[in-house]
């Protein structure tokens, strides 16, 4: 092994590490303006890699347009279009901010976030709650006015009541969380139905305890009871805080970051800092929940929850979520065959993350773009669909688009090997 | 005339059709002496096959006691006793009131209860709550103040509180919990995490409008909250009803009731209405929960959740629920070899319960006793270990006798070959 060869071993190693030693602690829901560091007034945050404001996806585009309005940085869309076009809002990525954010992952100063901290490594990722309305309000007004009201209730009851729990209760382990729901069918990207029970477990006993109304309790507990996801968006928190904090090692050559904003597929890089490596993203291949859907009404793999596949959950642990393989008239091999592809171009496994299906097989974790650029094999994500005008009506899977690998590999050539 | 085989397959048939067109609905929580098919105030039922007072296991006659106590049917221990011996206090399986219980399966008359109504029969069944996870409980042969205290409590809060959020909800519909759970890593009898996290979820929106007081909703969420495999007990009560509106269907073998009473193992079969067929109960094959406890300390195979297996789940879905198979130190090709046997001896398969793992096969469903002592596999049973004075000391897996299957197909010929 040349010198420079175990130079990144080494780091790859220390990277991985920090991935096995992550302890995430959910502690707290601010609104973004109070957790997210350098978070203004007119800033509007989205999923995925930075993108211009002209070759922004449609939901991308009516989410910030939408969250122009709610915030009141503008009276109407025109407004709201003519100040994002002349800069006095700011777009810019979740990622850039400490966040990120499920699906067109619009998060303004007052949404409500869910903030994890990874103890271990003493970093803090945050994540937004909700992924926005249903597909089935076809009409844009109908869906545009359905979607501010959610904000609103979001920001104003269940973010309060959430933050109260939370910290009632002195702070939820995720990682335990994440651990139990993965030998009950979740493979916590596309399937998050356990975890989302196993949080509310942890919840329920602080939420009826709050000093609040029977009302606003109600309305909280139901939400919570209902959304089969949920357990996401704290998921997602923990991961962003564990990649954060695997971010930025010299020589590292594991990736800390996959996203998606509709139009690119973006990554980073640990060894690379903070530049991404883009290609344009590809069509998700799934189950549409309606026949009236096709795939023209559809938009390219979207969101930064790929950040789960970061951290070696989603579609690298198919294997523990069989059910997932009705999306793509799979069978429970294929499951199985993805999770030992993803080991092939993976540094590790995390201990805390067994597979029961594959007799506790551990789940593969840290991306080496080496791997990938070498076996030809893209991570494989989970993920929803979503349709142009907004809102998921689908769910299925997808390939990391290989050139940003090999783009990143020949950064990471082109800046260390001048040092040598 | 048809002939035997053809009539034994088509009672067969409507018999599985029955199981699989089951429709298990939550209706209600309620004491049983209010519920109970002739349940009396001085009645104590126990897990099935019946015993008598002098044969039973140290766990069954300890449970029955504390029963007796906390009923205040008798105030020591030695007059409950004697109110047993001079039949004052009447001992009778669970099974013979449409019942099922966990463990000693324990029921006295002020017991809260699961009542289960099979929709699509007009059936009920019933089962006692569960008390909780802990290592002493009254359905595992343990009896003290704090138990009597936690049994109080279900009487007086969490039974009248459950039973008006599971009113107010129109019922819970138990079958589709069923469903779901095993997609989520449950066999729904050592392993029921999934169900209970689903019937958490459901009863915990109604529960805010029907709990007295925020006081007490916060002790009964606090204690559904510890109580990870509580709703186990509404699964049985579910399995027990699909079964019974089998139960008597002419000339079909199929089996309606496995059951164990630490001593003995029963069955029912459909076509030979009540009767019970035993065989001495088998000892479990499992993980001890602290190292001091072995073998020697285990009691035989005990209680009514076999009622899981007899309705296609538990040991019969291992492939479903791979963690289960810690308990064995097996693996998860084992656990399809075991779902795989079972098929072997069952008459179809439940295309409401489907293993993700096996590609949504259907689970193995409707036990045949000819296809038992034909193929020499008995049916497999996920279950727990009891210590033989009382309390849990492990989990594992065993097999029902083949004794019992070999008596009831000789009843069967009897009665049926008979000109």
């Amino acid at each position: 092994m040349t010198q420079f060869q175990s130079q990144i071993e080494a780091a790859n190693q220390a990277t991985l590490k920090v991935f096995q030693d992550s302890r995430p602690i959910w502690f707290d829901v601010r609104p973004a303006i109070d957790a997210l560091p350098g978070m203004t007034g007119d800033v509007i945050l989205h999923a995925g890699p930075p993108i211009e404001w002209r070759r922004m996806c449609e939901p991308q585009r009516n989410g910030a347009i939408c969250a122009a309005l709610f915030e009141g940085l503008a009276g109407t869309r025109v407004e709201a279009i003519a100040r994002i076009e002349a800069g006095d809002i700011l777009l810019a990525p979740c990622h850039d901010y400490g966040a990120v954010g499920g699906m067109a992952g619009i998060t303004s100063a007052s949404t409500p976030v869910a903030m994890v901290r990874d103890e271990a490594n003493e970093s803090i990722g945050c994540s937004l709650l909700f992924q926005g309305p249903r597909g089935q309000l076809r009409d844009r007004g109908q869906y545009e006015k359905e979607t501010v009201r959610q904000w609103r209730w979001l920001a104003e009851v269940l973010g309060p009541v959430l933050q109260s729990a939370v910290r009632v209760k002195g702070g939820i382990d995720v990682r335990q969380i994440a651990a139990k729901a993965l030998q009950m069918g979740d493979e916590c990207h596309n399937r998050n139905s356990a975890g989302s029970v196993l949080l509310l477990r942890e919840l329920l006993p602080s939420l009826v305890r709050l000093r609040v109304d029977s009302a606003t309790l109600r309305d909280s507990v139901e939400y919570l009871s209902r959304a089969e996801q949920f357990s996401l968006c704290v998921s997602m928190a923990a991961a962003k805080a564990v990649a954060e904090a695997a971010g930025g090692i010299a020589h590292s050559t594991i990736v800390t970051t996959l996203a998606r904003n509709g139009i690119d597929f973006g990554i980073r890089v640990s060894g690379l800092g903070d530049t991404w490596f883009t290609a344009p993203a590809n069509p998700v291949d799934g189950l549409l929940f309606s026949s009236e859907w096709g795939e023209k009404d559809t938009v390219a793999d979207m969101g930064d929850s790929s950040i789960m596949e970061t951290v070696g959950l989603g579609g690298y642990v198919q294997a523990a979520a069989p059910v997932l393989q009705q999306f793509v008239g799979g069978s429970f091999q294929r499951a199985v065959r993805l999770s030992e592809e993803m080991q092939e171009i993976t540094a590790g496994v995390l201990p805390d993350y067994r597979i029961p299906n594959l007799d506790f097989a551990a789940a593969p974790v840290a991306t080496d773009i080496r791997h990938v650029v070498r076996t030809g094999i893209a991570p494989i994500i989970d993920t929803a669909i979503a349709h142009r005008k907004g809102g998921v009506i689908g769910a299925g899977q997808t390939r990391a688009p290989m050139d940003c690998f090999s783009e990143a590999l020949v950064a990471f050539a082109a800046r260390y090997r001048e040092n040598q | 005339m048809v002939d035997l085989k053809t009539r034994i397959n088509q009672a067969n048939d409507d018999a599985l059709r029955i199981l699989i067109s089951g429709r298990p609905t939550l209706v209600d929580v309620q004491p049983a002496i209010d519920v109970v098919p002739g349940m009396r105030r001085n009645m104590v039922l126990h897990s099935a096959p019946p015993i008598e007072w002098r044969d039973m296991c140290g766990p069954h006659r300890k449970s029955v006691v504390g029963a007796i106590l906390w009923e205040g049917l008798a105030s020591t221990p030695e007059q409950a006793e004697s109110m047993i011996n001079s039949r004052e206090v009447l001992i009778e399986p669970c099974h013979h009131h449409d019942a099922v219980g966990a463990g000693t399966g324990v029921t006295s008359a002020s017991t809260p209860m699961f009542v289960v109504r099979n929709e699509k029969y007009g059936n009920a069944a019933f089962s006692c709550l569960s008390e909780g996870g802990t290592l002493n409980l009254l359905k595992w042969g343990c009896y003290d103040e704090p138990i009597a205290t936690n049994l109080s409590w279900q009487a007086e809060v969490l039974g009248p509180a459950l039973g008006a959020a599971v009113r107010a909800l129109g019922g819970v519909d138990v079958k589709s919990i069923i469903t779901r759970a095993v997609q989520m890593g449950d066999e729904c009898h050592n392993r029921s995490i999934a169900a209970h996290g689903l019937f958490y979820r459901e009863i915990a929106v109604a529960l805010l409008d029907t709990a007295p007081d925020r006081d007490s909703l916060a002790a009964c969420i606090d204690f559904l909250t510890q109580a990870e495999h509580f709703f186990l007990h509404g699964i049985m009560a579910a399995a027990k009803a699909i079964l019974n509106a089998a139960a008597g269907t002419e000339c079909s073998t199929m089996v309606t009731a496995m059951a164990r009473n630490g001593v003995d193992f029963g069955i029912r079969v459909a076509g030979l209405g009540d009767e019970w067929f035993t065989a001495p109960a088998n000892y479990v094959d499992g993980l001890y929960f602290r190292s001091e406890w072995g073998p020697a300390d285990a009691a035989p195979d005990l209680g009514d959740s076999s009622i899981a297996e007899t309705v296609g789940l538990g040991g019969f879905i291992q492939a479903a629920a791979p963690t289960v198979q810690s308990y064995v130190g097996g693996t998860m090709q084992q656990a399809i070899n075991n779902t795989r046997e079972m098929e072997t001896i069952c008459i179809g398969v439940n295309p409401d319960v489907r293993i993700p793992s096996l590609d949504f096969d259907g689970a193995p469903i409707g036990i045949d006793i000819r296809k038992v002592v034909g193929t020499g596999t008995t049916p497999l049973i996920d279950t727990a270990i009891t210590h033989r004075e009382g309390g849990l000391i492990g989990a594992g897996q065993v097999r029902a006798p083949m004794g019992c299957f070999e008596n009831a197909l000789r009843a069967f010929s009897r009665r049926y070959r008979a000109p």
